[in-house]
């Protein structure tokens, strides 16, 4: 973009005089070509933060809100069946903060998960009966046993994890990309939420806030309900070529304001009119899988054609990432365990595991998986200890921040690895630590970025996602 | 190690620098605050500065001393200095700043940093912490034709110094809109408006801005602001995000600043009004301000932790609202640009740390402390009653001397120690009294209470019964018993005495447990309603063992007059919602005891008709232990000492009846407390505790890392000489109070807060301030861009007596606010951004002025000013996509009526998810303290007003109004661009909205059911006199106007 305001403020009155009063019919395409999408927001954008080559283009998180147990899924414990009820020794426990639900509980009775664990493939991964789809891709999966974070509890815990900072205001993992790499389309929102249904858990929209990154940035969050985004639709009574008529009106008239005055924030607003426009057709197309055939449809499971399911949004995350939505991501909830967890967690991972499989097939086929960063993981973990009841098949398992895992897929992602191992509780990290900060900046290294160099100033400081002192460090060991 | 690393060209340098220096042109002296502390904050403070952890190489170059003594600065001599061969060292090891840092000085930064130690290497305080002096206007200015006051001389100078010149004033119709839209948020009233356009003189604008701000709509606009500033919200913020009542605080800043209130006042009430002498109801509401903070009472969280969290909350945005200061830097070390050393952000957190509100909110509305605001009807026996507590709480607070003497006569052997009146049911369920209750068969006598062989235990079938007297529900009752929860915790009915009325709605009482330990009390009024009582889990019940509950209910028809004790200690209960009740008749009937409990057991379960008192429920708690010690023959001197205060508790409770009779009386007016309260508005306020104000000195910040403690203090920067804190007996300063902290930062030698405030008033005019960081006037903060401007400001306001409206005249009625906006290219590669004011300002409307100039130009306007928060339109499901399950703000009712017509100063905000409509133009989440919005231009803004109902529906009413009063399309299209922007259409304008007109009419003539359907679009019914048709049309072109980029900005 032309910095200059003179050589701007030229290119406007050359415009200006192109399109001139009788350009009435101003078309789509036409305008089109001008458009500026941030013409009024901060420097950004046009992929001037890619400070090495990129291997990922896009991003797609699956993020399961609520804190999945990464004892049950993915980090595989056998030893633990001979600790059934046994007290978790206190030499492993070390006197660690617990949450104020279980630090009254009068002991830490040890839950073996009761489910069946399974190697698969060359990776010869363990994962549980739970998620067979999500096992039978190991080999392109990275896993990581030891991501760790400091809070505790779900409020801070998802709010440091999506913006770097337990306390609400910074902007988000998505704002921070849109901010760094700009947009690769024209017609969409770089970063894109889909809310899966309520559950469980409470989400913010913090959650996918700017902070105090322009709100350019902010995630548009797509709805199951009504307009897929916010008043996309015209009022009833008012069809596309009404709408039309009354823009090039409106047009007409914002050109006249720019003869009077020169404010170049107005050719700004004109060229915004535009993209409203453009994006009531390109939306509705972007959201309707009607076209989707069958074998397509039943790789994301029985609910892909139901708006609100897991199925569905990794459905529209694929059809996001085809139309090059720069970062994508899904919140599905429910997973916060603390009684019955068996149960629960049953139904949560029947819905994610076939769709998130489906999800990385359907882009591998297409060619997109290449440069499509995908994750799957939650906010923290759970403790070995049951809280509550305990039983061989019922317990429920309290908030753990010391380890958890995760599983990374696509560009940039060394399939089949594994990276980092807890100790045979599952309880605290046996080496190779990831905290969230390293995750993020792993994240940030597969799109070209350097975490240390997308900096903001404000107040004073260079804010970074990763923090303005902490240190964090890529995984290396799961690029690829 | 100071030998030449100098390259040859640094002496070319120094030489010029040292020919620089002999220049007998005094203007040479560079300024330290100008050109060197810029340079040394960006590239060197980070590592060699205020910062005590990160600093390097123990060199300090924030302090001249400190600099000086280590050598790094040798006055005057610039070669010698360690500083400059540093920063021009060839050694990429030497060389500063490291290259690592990605920082770097340019020569000619180098040579100005080396002239100005050979010049002597003068500091200068920063320039915003010295405090401002009005600066000397007598010298005669060039274009002083032009300048109305003093504001226009500072302007007026500057763009001569960049050879710029103003433009002309601009259009009177334009000028008195954009004076409306900035003192009121609102449009001209056309009456006030015609009259300006008749009277252009000086004297009549001054008159038009002085009406302006005496508006009742002013305070409202000016209060948004402030709002912002004070992170105000209707919900928590946090995790449930419930309700959260506060909207009189709201109401007060609007009364506030319709009154002109002095700024100084204004900070005081806010910051202290509760440790102002004998303070007024409205200074109380007034420090809600400390209270808007998110907060949260998420299960699993830490108490400790939740406490340093508001505070740390609280410090910054006192910092950041009247500081400009970004004191939040220095909660994990010292501030690494500004003077503030950790140290002292816990000496400002000291002021915080002493107030009563627990670290979890309950996710109720009024989580203490709180003042109550009852409704008309209830004022003066609500005012009565607390006179009369307030009294019996003071006589009750005298404790009894005669508790020894009663001891060596006493002749008391209690059974119980509760008085036996009103008591409605006695189950002893003790082995030897057997004989007063019919047992179940599977119930066994327990063998492990405290008291021994007491209490029987259930077994499958459970289930005793017992008769029970008519009752009303507006009367008190108390239910007490001994419960021995199950082996294992399991939902249970401990009591049911409720049946179904004859259309199947439940009336009566019931007592259950939950499998976390929790206690419901439960009461329905047979017409579908029910208050609740919940002891939540983290809170409750052991299992498998003997604990003493004791539930009461006041009367007072709502939750809040249920509270629930354990073992002696009243439960917090969640009482997330107020939930109200009527008054009816419960018929005798069948009290069901024990429906479900296996190796559960129950003992001495008593129901009375009053309000048992706090007293009474720790000793029915310990009736065993008294009477153990009452029947001990231990003199009083010698009983163990928590022996000796149980002894006591029930002297004062039983035996010494004035004590007992005014305990009896304040539970008797209890219930009508309860009553009264619930149905009262209540808002959050600040209360101090007893103590000093302290806090502990964190580790990075860390909760539970304490390092050392510390008091009430300010930086030290920013002290004061002559601040009035009073001095103890020794002649010491007593520690600070919340209410000198108030009264330093309205100190008139204060050299921040008149200088912030005149700032954002400023920025609220001409969209950027002065100083354009306007949350940070520190040492990163921006220079101002009229240094001098802002210093006179400064000192107006305070000399004026801190008068906002005086200011805010001041600017209105200046030259250089009265320019035209037009923008020429000479202008925008002058003065690219308006710092120099070379134009007036012209700038988008902030989210509530575009919706409320809508909302007032279709007449939808309800200009009602105050009360609780409303619900206008928004999409469906925005809330429940959130929300956890049992938020009270998870499901969005949407008003309607007038509701949906108030200023948005009224939209109910929830945090966690914000008004949709409002979001889009950038309004904040209301999280944390915001003072400066951003302002974007995005294609959501254009989908908002092209289809918001609430934008249709004002078009829709824009356009009846223009049918109804006129009747060809030109006199419309003229009514509707007049109406909706205050200035008279233009030809182009007129001609291009009739042949639009004549286009919809066509669309809607061949569509008629897309007319009906766009003129039904909201809540208010169309006007069925006019042609559906046509009103459809002027409804798209009155949308068309109110989307008009003349219409959304200034």
């Amino acid at each position: 973009m032309n910095t200059d305001p003179v050589d701007r403020w030229i290119n406007l009155e050359t415009r200006r005089q192109f399109f001139g009063r009788q350009a009435k019919g101003l078309g789509a395409a036409a305008l089109a070509s001008m458009m500026n999408r941030q013409a009024n927001a901060a420097p950004s954008s046009d992929e001037n933060h890619r400070h090495f080559p990129a291997r990922a283009k896009r991003v797609i998180w699956l993020f399961m809100a609520g804190a999945p147990s990464h004892l049950d899924t993915l980090d595989y414990k056998p030893q633990m069946n001979d600790w059934y009820n046994k007290d978790l020794p206190e030499s492993v426990r070390k006197g660690q903060r617990l949450t104020n639900m279980t630090a009254s509980q009068s002991r830490f009775p040890i839950a073996p998960s009761m489910f069946r664990f399974d190697q698969y493939g060359d990776s010869g991964k363990w994962v549980s009966e739970l998620l067979p789809n999500t096992g039978s891709m190991s080999d392109d999966t990275a896993t990581i046993h030891t991501v760790w974070t400091e809070a505790i509890n779900h409020d801070p815990a998802i709010t440091f994890i999506q913006t770097g900072n337990q306390i609400p205001g910074k902007p988000t993992l998505g704002a921070w990309i849109s901010y760094g790499l700009g947009s690769m389309n024209r017609n969409l929102p770089e970063f894109v939420v889909l809310n899966c249904e309520p559950r469980g858990q409470a989400l913010y929209s913090r959650l996918w806030g700017s902070g105090f990154l322009p709100s350019t940035h902010a995630g548009v969050a797509f709805r199951a309900q009504g307009d897929p985004v916010l008043y996309l639709s015209n009022p009833g009574g008012v069809d596309q070529g009404t709408r039309r008529l009354m823009l090039d009106r409106l047009q007409s008239m914002n050109h006249r304001i720019f003869d009077d005055l020169g404010d170049p924030e107005t050719q700004t607003r004109i060229a915004q009119y535009e993209m409203a426009f453009r994006m009531q057709s390109s939306v509705p197309d972007l959201v309707d899988v009607s076209g989707e055939p069958q074998h397509i449809l039943d790789m994301y499971g029985d609910e892909a054609l139901k708006p609100g399911t897991f199925g569905h949004n990794c459905l529209l995350a694929r059809r996001m990432a085809e139309r090059d939505v720069r970062f994508i991501q899904i919140f599905h909830r429910g997973w916060d365990h603390h009684s019955g967890l068996p149960s629960s967690i049953r139904r949560q991972t029947k819905e994610v595991d076939k769709p998130a499989w489906g999800l990385v097939q359907d882009l591998k086929q297409r060619g997109l998986l290449d440069d499509t960063l995908v994750i799957w993981g939650g906010e923290f973990g759970r403790t070995i200890y049951s809280q509550g009841t305990l039983a061989r098949k019922n317990y429920g398992r309290d908030h753990h921040p010391k380890c958890y895992s995760m599983w990374l897929a696509g560009g940039g992602i060394k399939g089949g690895t594994t990276y980092g191992e807890t100790d045979e509780f599952g309880y605290n990290i046996a080496r190779d630590p990831v905290h969230i900060r390293d995750l993020n900046a792993t994240i940030l290294h597969t799109l070209g970025i350097d975490h240390e160099r997308l900096t903001v100033r404000h107040r004073g400081l260079d804010e970074r996602l990763t923090g303005v002192q902490e240190t964090a460090q890529p995984v290396s060991a799961i690029l690829s | 190690m100071k030998y030449c690393t100098c390259p040859g060209w640094l002496c070319c340098l120094l030489l010029l620098a040292a020919a620089h220096g002999g220049d007998t042109d005094a203007n040479s002296t560079i300024g330290f605050n100008d050109a060197i502390r810029p340079l040394l904050s960006e590239h060197c403070f980070a590592c060699h500065g205020p910062d005590a952890a990160s600093r390097k190489g123990e060199l300090r170059l924030d302090i001249r001393d400190a600099a000086v003594d280590s050598g790094a600065i040798i006055p005057g001599d610039a070669v010698s200095s360690e500083l400059v061969a540093r920063i021009t060292s060839d050694d990429p090891e030497l060389l500063m700043p490291p290259a690592d840092t990605g920082k770097a000085l340019t020569a000619q930064e180098r040579q100005l940093l080396a002239r100005w130690i050979q010049e002597g290497a003068e500091y200068q305080k920063h320039w915003a912490f010295i405090k401002p002096e009005r600066p000397d206007l007598s010298e005669p200015q060039a274009g002083d034709d032009w300048a109305v006051n003093a504001i226009d001389h500072f302007v007026r100078r500057k763009m001569q110094q960049q050879g710029l010149s103003p433009n002309a004033s601009a259009d009177h119709h334009v000028l008195a809109r954009r004076a409306a839209l900035d003192v009121t948020g609102l449009p001209p009233e056309p009456e006030l408006l015609q009259r300006l356009i008749a009277d252009p003189s000086d004297d009549a604008w001054s008159a038009y801005v002085a009406r302006l701000l005496q508006s009742p709509h002013a305070g409202e606009h000016r209060a948004r602001f402030w709002l912002d500033a004070a992170r105000y919200g209707d919900t928590h913020g946090m995790h449930v995000d419930n309700y959260r009542e506060i909207w009189p605080y709201r109401d007060w800043v609007i009364r506030a600043f319709n009154s002109n209130m002095p700024f100084d006042q204004f900070v005081i009430e806010q910051i202290a009004g509760d440790l102002l002498p004998d303070p007024t109801q409205d200074q109380l509401i007034a420090t809600g301000f400390s209270r808007c903070n998110i907060t949260t009472s998420e299960g699993g969280a830490i108490p400790a932790e939740l406490d340093v969290r508001y505070m740390v909350d609280r410090v910054e945005t006192t910092a950041t609202v009247f500081l400009g200061l970004t004191a939040g830097c220095a909660v994990c070390h010292d501030h690494k640009y500004d003077p503030i050393s950790q140290r002292e952000f816990y000496q400002l957190g000291a002021f915080f740390n002493n107030t009563t509100t627990p670290a979890m909110d309950g996710n109720q509305k009024d989580t203490p402390p709180v003042v109550t605001l009852p409704s008309e009807e209830f004022r003066l026996e609500w005012n009565e009653l607390m006179r009369s507590r307030r009294e019996l709480r003071e006589q009750l607070q005298q404790t009894p001397t005669g508790a020894a003497a009663w001891w060596a006569r006493r002749t008391e052997s209690v059974q119980h120690p509760i008085s036996p009146d009103g008591l409605i049911l006695s189950y002893p369920l003790t082995e030897a009294d057997q004989e007063t209750v019919a047992l179940p068969e599977s119930a066994t006598w327990a063998t492990e209470h405290p008291a021994g062989r007491r209490g029987m235990r259930f077994g499958e079938q459970g289930r005793l019964t017992a008769e029970l007297p008519d009752f009303r529900t507006d009367q008190p009752l108390s239910v007490s018993f001994w419960y021995r929860t199950p082996d294992r915790l399991m939902s249970t009915t401990l009591f049911d005495y409720t049946t179904e009325t004859d259309d199947g709605k439940k009336a009566g009482w019931i007592i259950t447990a939950n499998t976390q330990g929790g206690l419901t009390f439960e009461l329905h009024d047979g017409k579908g309603h029910q208050i609740r009582g919940k002891l939540p889990g983290e809170d409750a019940l052991k299992p498998r063992s003997w604990q003493h509950v004791s539930v009461r209910y006041s009367g007072g028809l709502s939750n809040s007059s249920i509270n629930i004790w354990v073992d002696g200690r009243q439960g917090v209960l969640r009482n997330a919602s107020e939930d109200l009740i009527e008054a009816i008749d419960l018929p005798s009937g069948t009290l069901r005891v024990a429906t479900k409990m296996p190796t559960a057991g129950l003992s001495d379960i008593r129901i009375v008709d009053h309000w048992v008192t706090d007293e009474e429920a720790q000793l029915l708690a310990q009736d065993h232990v008294l009477n153990g010690i009452l029947q001990s023959n231990i003199n009083w001197d010698s009983l163990d000492p928590a022996h000796r205060d149980l002894a006591a508790l029930y002297h004062r409770t039983v035996v010494d009846s004035d004590y007992a009779a005014a305990l009896s009386s304040f539970a008797a007016g209890q219930g009508r407390r309860d009553f009264i309260y619930s149905r009262s508005t209540t808002t959050l306020v600040m209360q101090e505790r007893a103590s000093a104000p302290r806090a502990a000195v964190l580790e990075r910040g860390e909760y539970n890392k304490p390092l050392e403690e510390v008091t009430s203090a300010v930086p030290a920067v920013l002290r004061i000489e002559d601040d009035g804190v009073p001095l103890n007996g020794a002649g010491q300063r007593s520690p600070m109070t919340r209410l000198d902290l108030a009264r330093w930062l309205v100190h008139p030698d204060h050299p921040l807060t008149a200088r912030v405030m005149v700032n954002r008033l400023w920025q609220s005019v001409f969209g950027t301030g002065l100083v354009k960081s306007s949350e940070d006037f520190g040492v990163m903060g921006e220079r101002p861009s009229h240094p001098e401007l802002l210093d006179w400001l400064a000192v107006e306001f305070v000399e004026s007596g801190w008068d906002v409206d005086h200011i805010m005249h001041l600017i209105l009625t200046s030259s250089a606010y009265r320019q035209s906006a037009a923008v020429t290219a000479e202008k925008l590669a002058g003065d690219p951004n308006n710092r120099l004011l070379t134009r007036g300002p012209r700038i988008r409307l902030d989210a509530e002025v575009v919706r409320d100039q809508a909302l007032a130009v279709s007449g939808l306007l309800r200009r009602t000013i105050g009360g609780p928060s409303v619900r206008p339109y928004q999409p469906d499901g925005l809330w429940k996509v959130v929300a956890i399950t049992g938020s009270n703000t998870r499901v969005f009712q949407r008003d309607s009526g007038d509701a949906l017509y108030r200023r948005s100063v009224y939209s109910f905000w929830k945090r966690t998810s914000p008004p949709p409509s409002m979001a889009a133009f950038n309004a904040p989440t209301r999280e944390q303290c915001t003072v400066r919005r951003e302002r974007t231009n995005t294609p959501m803004q254009a989908l908002v007003l092209l289809n918001d109902p609430q934008f249709v529906e004002c078009a829709r009413h824009l356009a009846e109004n223009a049918i109804r009063t006129q009747d060809k399309d030109a006199a419309r299209a003229e009514w509707i661009l007049m109406t909706a922007l205050s200035h008279p259409a233009s030809g182009a304008d007129v001609v291009e909205i009739t042949a639009a007109a004549k286009q919809f009419l066509a669309v809607f003539r061949q569509k008629p059911e897309a007319a009906t359907e766009l003129i039904n679009t909201g809540e208010s019914v169309p006007d069925a006199g006019l042609d559906a048709a046509e009103l459809a049309a002027w409804t798209m072109i009155a949308n068309v106007v109110m989307n008009r980029d003349d219409f959304i900005n200034k």
